[in-house]
């Protein structure tokens, strides 16, 4: 660290954030002061709610890389399995949970949305 | 300072850690079934705790920084003198008669940040989504590299930032080209808001597994599971609950 001067120095920026400062603070103050993105490059790892509104950062460069909350944490532990087996991840089963979850509420839309169907074409009320 | 330690339990109090985590995490995720005196008491437990929290980090951040401050003084960098008494400046705050000395050092600090905001925000929020944008590739592979089709991604892009930016045009009213344009631009932001709150709720989804974790992971020497606890801290809810009522009437 002794030889660092400011952040073009750093190799890489990983940001893990859930919110304020994040991502858009490195991005705003660190990469527009140092150089821009390809000065400092930006990887980010965040709670999947703040993903939708990183996603024009990382299509423009300014940020190259994002681990989308648990899905993106279960990939990446997957991929370090993968790529380097001398590191293995234990692959725990919050993902599995997840994605009981995610069927959960797609199931939960489709019957709400037949039921509405259902209670309209009685001629129920429908909003 | 605050010791590096803080905020973590030694290992003899570990018991005593998952049975408080559990009542805890109990107690507050019964708000989803009725406000109680437990849930309000958890809620009031944690804005107090990360009031507590954040005025240490504060402290610790100020100490810090003034204890660095003054050793770059006492080795003859006066320089580091103008921040320090405009920190000081900071304490006329709390007299009348010199209370517009307070105002130098928030003003100062107030236009650092709009000058370092503004800069940042046009560079990085403005001029370089608008520079990708105009790169955007209508051949070959777009944003996203292995769409099924080719520059398909680009095209949707730039329909949906016409479209979205029409719909905020206000000058003309919203009819014939312009109504068909700002009705997809609809569309396109309530697939933005959608997927934003999708995220919000897979986010307390995640939050809530790593509760369910919590319970079925943590142990104490073989003999105790944190989920033991549930069932009674469930009890415990319902019966605060029904005193509650029959309190009120």
């Amino acid at each position: 660290m002794q030889e660092l001067e400011d952040a073009s120095d750093l190799g890489l920026w990983a940001e893990w954030t859930s919110g304020t400062p994040g991502e858009q603070q490195v991005i705003q103050f660190v990469q527009g002061r140092h150089g821009g993105p390809s000065a400092v490059p930006l990887v980010v790892g965040s709670t999947a709610v703040s993903v939708p509104g990183m996603m024009p950062f990382y299509a423009a460069g300014q940020i190259v890389g994002i681990l989308n909350g648990l899905a993106g944490a279960g990939e990446f532990e997957w991929l370090v399995n993968r790529d380097y087996p001398e590191y293995p991840q234990e692959q725990g089963p919050g993902l599995d949970a997840q994605s009981v979850a995610h069927v959960l509420i797609i199931l939960f839309v489709v019957i709400g949305n037949v039921g509405w169907a259902v209670s309209k074409s009685r001629g129920g009320k429908s909003s | 300072m605050i010791p590096p330690n803080v905020g973590q339990l030694p290992p003899e109090l570990d018991l005593f850690a998952a049975i408080f985590g559990v009542f805890v995490t109990v107690f507050i995720y019964s708000f989803l079934w009725k406000e109680n005196p437990l849930s309000r008491a958890v809620e009031h437990l944690f804005v107090g705790l990360a009031a507590v929290f954040t005025l240490g980090f504060m402290y610790d951040a100020a100490l810090s920084q003034a204890v660095w401050g003054t050793n770059r003084l006492a080795e003859g960098n006066f320089i580091w003198l103008i921040p320090i008494l405009l920190s000081l400046m900071y304490f006329f705050f709390f007299t009348k008669k010199y209370f517009f000395l307070y105002r130098y050092p928030v003003s100062i600090v107030a236009g650092i940040m709009a000058g370092m905001m503004i800069c940042g925000m046009i560079q990085s929020n403005f001029l370089a989504q608008i520079q990708s944008t105009v790169e955007l590739p209508l051949v070959g592979n777009g944003v996203w590299e292995g769409w099924p089709m080719p520059g398909l991604d680009s095209i949707i892009i730039i329909i949906g930032i016409i479209t979205a930016l029409s719909f905020f045009f206000f000058t003309w009213e919203h009819k014939g080209a312009l109504g068909v344009s700002t009705k997809i631009g609809r569309y396109f932001l309530m697939a933005t808001f959608g997927a934003a709150y999708g995220g919000t709720v897979m986010a307390r989804m995640s939050l809530f597994i790593g509760r369910l974790r919590f319970f079925f992971e943590t142990s104490y020497e073989d003999w105790f599971w944190a989920w033991y606890l549930v069932p009674v801290a469930v009890i415990f809810v319902i019966i605060v609950a029904l005193w509650e009522r029959r309190a009120k009437g």
